[in-house]
């Protein structure tokens, strides 16, 4: 089979061009070119839009020919609660037509005026640092930044920017709330496998900014995606120690400042969450692109029961291979890194670039 | 490897799944057309490539090497027609189950009437309804503009309105979307297309009111009169309307739109049509295929002609199992466990395999997990397919509220039952999940073969026709199931087989709650007779017998005295008992 093999990007030094959008058109901020920070504000839209639709005609008491007529406002046109949409000629018995909201016309058609009501806009920030390279119409940008990557497999759709904190010695290592103090305030914390709802707490308390996590178990999903800040897993769920060749450049990057973007998985574009400490002057090395499966290619095992677990491909048998539960599908032979030599169906695996 | 020699009209079929990307070469063989070979890769719908055409070649690649042929020229671009024996091909045809499920905004006037013939309507393809206005909706016009802004859906559906019925009320309905159009375009952003099945009437004004803003479809009234649905020439301009939305939205479909001469179908249509086709044949019975897949379980059901299309996106093996581990979905799915796990760890599994949805099960816990979930999948499937059946009408009665009509065949596909090294789990998985009553055979499709001959049917009838008679797909077995009231473990039917070719007689009695296997090779020919007890029905009516020619396939005959409906013990330890039973009965 030509398997493109899944990749899960672990580089020390790498380029990312990153789409950063909001779901539905509003103002982009910033200019193509331009350098900025994760906190600048790139883009705004109002995410839940509210309308009135005035009947002006009716109000005014004629029909939609007259009305529009008497309009002394037009499309585009901001408002102000109290300001007048429409009047009659100046005279003794004048009518007139005013605001309820503040708001923008939207659209004025006949004796009807649409009015967007004025909410507060949802902000987008750059989350990553970088140059403006591309402006995506009115929804977003691309900015293009440089440094370290590690992608993860689950985020709870957060983002931050702040420093790594390095709590983990090793990669099975378990994240207790009596690790978090008030010492890791305004922190992003790398810690390993989580058990305990208290965790959380604790780590909202300290006011943390992000937690990087290899695995939790599912009874600990509501809770992680209700915390106020970001949390990505390295793994996914259950008890998954974190594979080797995120944790090696995870937990030597202590102190480093990075940008946590927890953005779910999403199946259908391919988006993951990730971690990336930016470098300035670090080059233009951009990503490898994804290809087939090679002999020495180092990957990680998505299944049980070598679960997280990292090595080398050391053979692609030609024929598929039979598994104990039966199932049958193309394989390849893995050295992991404890040196067990184990078979792993090729779409169980993710290569680690 | 040598050239395979043919002579003219090959086609080439595309099958872009959403994990999986096949192509697959038929050509004339011996005087008859023939499925030749298929190669495949992974679908390179998502980052880093977002562009299936990636996948694509890289399956047609494996494909051009296993028939030693060249299929893309060194333009980059498909060679067609074909130049010579080794170059290029005739023909080519494409369907397509990958990206994301597409967002329907439903408006209909009635919910019970055409509001619930647009749901199936969209049901039926690889898409999901984010929200519904009705004449009884209570929200402003404004809510429901907001709605639309908020929501931003890739097709509105508009419905309503029997033929000469009401026309003011549909013009209402469209309100809120002709405020929205010029909104949603002020954005820069793409709008909804609109896709119209109301009150054929209305169809100019609305072309006129909304052509401008956007694309706009006009299929025949799917609820033409308040008892009758049309719904399979709603459902193919939908396709229409499916097809132009996958080329604005996946990378690469365009192009490979084009090497198809625009014919691109939707996965589901095209098992559909095929099924439809199947279900000509015998008038006495429908015809039903079955596809598990990472995107949605597919069930299409036909008889004479009328087909009952699923896509049921929510049911789907990939990445929205994780559903599984939520609410109500988990208690439902417990029943159909046969393993002693804690449901943290049935969770576990699940969540990961969203992950993963590649993910193939390695260990013996895994693959039973993942064929109990596939189980609960086709079951929910066939539940919502009889209720479209008893809505819409037409289907032949079943012997059971909540069960199937009869069918014959029943074909299975996907990678839960292609990937099975032993066929006894994958007929297990099939027959649980469907129940099917009465007599009839199951085949099994490794290659996804029956949807894309669907697609075929519309360039060379010939090539689906010879090409379905060419014996391509695995008999499984040949399944009778007996409905009886019966006791547990009363005899419910006297089997007696006799081999045509040895004279070997087998004689079996049949207990109510078992399931037991007759064996009859392939190429083995046997005459089989049934005699119900008990006024147990094989289909015939009770306590009917029977005696046919059949011919064998990889487990024979299945003899499924189990009842219908199933009714899986509510120990567990006992449920795990009776399923290795019924497992080891058919060869483990």
């Amino acid at each position: 089979m030509g398997e493109v093999a899944v990749t899960a990007y672990v580089l020390p030094l790498t380029v990312v061009r990153r789409e950063r959008t909001l779901p539905v058109p509003g103002r982009v901020l910033v200019r193509q070119g331009q350098s900025v920070e994760p906190n600048a504000v790139v883009a705004e839209a109002n995410l839940s839009p509210e309308h009135v639709l005035l009947n002006v005609a009716a109000g005014l008491g004629v029909d939609a020919k007259k009305a529009a007529s008497w309009m002394q406002c037009q499309a585009g046109e901001r408002l102000t609660t109290g300001d007048v949409i429409a009047a009659s000629p100046k005279g003794l018995f004048r009518k007139i037509f005013r605001s309820p909201c503040d708001g923008r016309i939207v659209l004025v058609r006949g004796g009807l005026v649409l009015v967007a009501k004025q909410k507060e806009d949802t902000r987008l920030r750059a989350a990553y640092p970088g140059d403006v390279v591309d402006i995506v119409g009115d929804r977003g940008v691309v900015i293009e930044s440089a440094g370290a990557l590690v992608q993860g497999r689950w985020g709870n759709g957060k983002s931050a920017y702040g420093v790594l904190r390095v709590l983990m010695k090793s990669a099975d290592d378990v994240l207790t709330p009596d690790m978090m103090d008030i010492g890791l305030r305004g922190a992003v914390v790398l810690g390993g496998m989580c058990r305990e709802p208290k965790v959380f707490e604790a780590a909202a308390g300290a006011s943390l900014r992000g937690l990087i996590l290899s695995s939790i178990p599912p009874s600990l999903l509501e809770t992680v995606r209700a915390a106020s800040f970001p949390v990505m897993l390295t793994e996914g769920f259950g008890a998954l120690p974190m594979n080797s060749a995120a944790f090696e450049l995870l937990s030597t990057s202590d102190e480093r400042d990075v940008v946590l973007n927890a953005q779910p998985y999403n199946f259908y574009t391919g988006d993951r969450p990730e971690a990336f400490f930016p470098l300035k002057h670090a080059g233009q090395v951009m990503p490898p692109m994804p290809r087939e499966l090679s002999v020495e290619d180092l990957v990680r095992v998505c299944s049980a029961p070598h679960r997280g677990a990292v090595g080398h491909v050391v053979r692609l048998p030609d024929a598929p291979q039979v598994f104990p539960g039966g199932t049958q599908a193309p394989a390849a032979v893995v050295r992991l890194h404890d040196g067990q030599q184990v078979t792993v169906p090729l779409a169980n695996l993710e290569v680690v670039r | 490897m040598a050239a395979i020699e043919t002579t003219s009209d090959s086609l080439l079929a595309l099958d872009i799944g959403a994990v999986t990307t096949r192509a697959l070469f038929f050509d004339v063989v011996d005087g008859h057309y023939r499925f030749v070979a298929a190669g495949r890769a992974r679908t390179t719908a998502a980052a880093p490539f977002r562009n299936v055409m990636e996948g694509a070649r890289m399956a047609i690649d494996e494909l051009q090497q296993m028939i030693g042929r060249r299929l893309i020229g060194s333009d980059e671009a498909l060679i067609i027609p074909s130049l010579s024996s080794s170059e290029g091909v005739d023909g080519m045809v494409m369907v397509l189950s990958a990206g994301a499920p597409m967002r329907v905004l439903v408006l209909g006037l009635l919910e019970d009437v055409s509001v619930a013939s647009a749901r199936r309507l969209v049901e039926s393809l690889y898409a999901r309804t984010v929200d519904t206005f009705t004449l009884a909706d209570r929200r402003s016009l404004e809510n429901r503009l907001d709605a639309i802004l908020r929501l931003r859906p890739d097709l509105v559906m508009v419905v309503g309105g029997t033929e000469n019925g009401a026309r003011l009320s549909v013009r209402r309905l469209l309100d809120p979307v002709r405020l929205a159009l010029p909104l949603i375009a002020e954005g820069n952003a793409t709008p909804p297309q609109i896709f119209y099945a109301g009150n054929s009437a209305l169809r100019e004004e609305i072309q006129s009111m909304l052509g401008e803003a956007t694309r706009v479809w006009i299929a025949p009234n799917v609820r033409p009169a308040l008892e009758q649905e049309q719904f399979e020439t709603a459902h193919m301009a939908f396709a229409r309307a499916f097809r132009e939305h996958a080329i604005q939205t996946i990378g690469g479909v365009e192009e490979l739109d084009a090497w198809a001469g625009g014919a691109t179908l939707p996965a589901a249509t095209a098992q559909g049509r095929m099924v439809r086709f199947l279900s000509l044949g015998d008038v006495s019975k429908g015809a039903l295929s079955l596809d598990v897949g990472a995107s949605a379980t597919t069930i299409a059901a036909a008889f004479q002609g009328s087909l009952y299309l699923g896509a049921y996106t929510d049911l789907g093996l990939g990445p929205q199992v994780a559903g599984l581990a939520r609410g109500d979905a988990w208690d439902r799915l417990l029943p159909w466990l046969t393993l002693n796990l804690t449901p943290d760890a049935v969770r576990e599994y699940v969540l990961n395999k969203a992950l993963h949805p590649a993910m193939v099960p390695v260990s013996e816990e895994e693959t039973a997990l993942e064929h109990a979930i596939a189980r609960y999948a086709i079951h929910q499937g066939v539940q919502r397919l009889v209720r479209e059946m008893r809505a819409r009408g037409g289907a032949p009665a079943a012997v059971g509220a909540d069960l199937l009509p009869e069918v014959e065949p029943v074909i299975i596909t996907g990678g839960i039952f292609s990937n099975a090294a032993k066929l006894g789990p994958a007929l297990l998985t099939a027959l649980d999940g469907l129940q099917p009553v009465g007599i009839t055979a199951v085949l099994l499709d490794r290659y996804n073969l029956v949807t894309v001959l669907g697609a075929a049917a519309s360039v060379n009838p010939t090539l689906t026709a010879q090409t379905m008679d060419s014996s391509m797909l695995v008999r499984l077995a040949l399944v009778v199931t007996p409905v009886s009231r019966a006791r547990l473990g009363a005899p419910v039917l006297r089997v007696h087989l006799t081999d045509q070719d040895s004279g070997e007689e087998i004689k079996r009695q049949v207990k109510q709650g078992s399931l037991e296997v007759i064996p009859l090779a392939p190429g083995r020919r046997a005459v089989l007779r049934l005699q119900p007890l008990y006024r147990a029905d094989i289909g015939l009516g009770p306590g009917r017998k029977a005696a046919y020619e059949v011919t064998g396939s990889a487990l024979g005959v299945v003899i499924d005295a189990r009842g219908r409906p199933l009714h899986f013990h509510k120990d567990l330890a006992r449920r795990q008992e009776l399923y290795k039973k019924w497992l080891w009965s058919l060869g483990g």
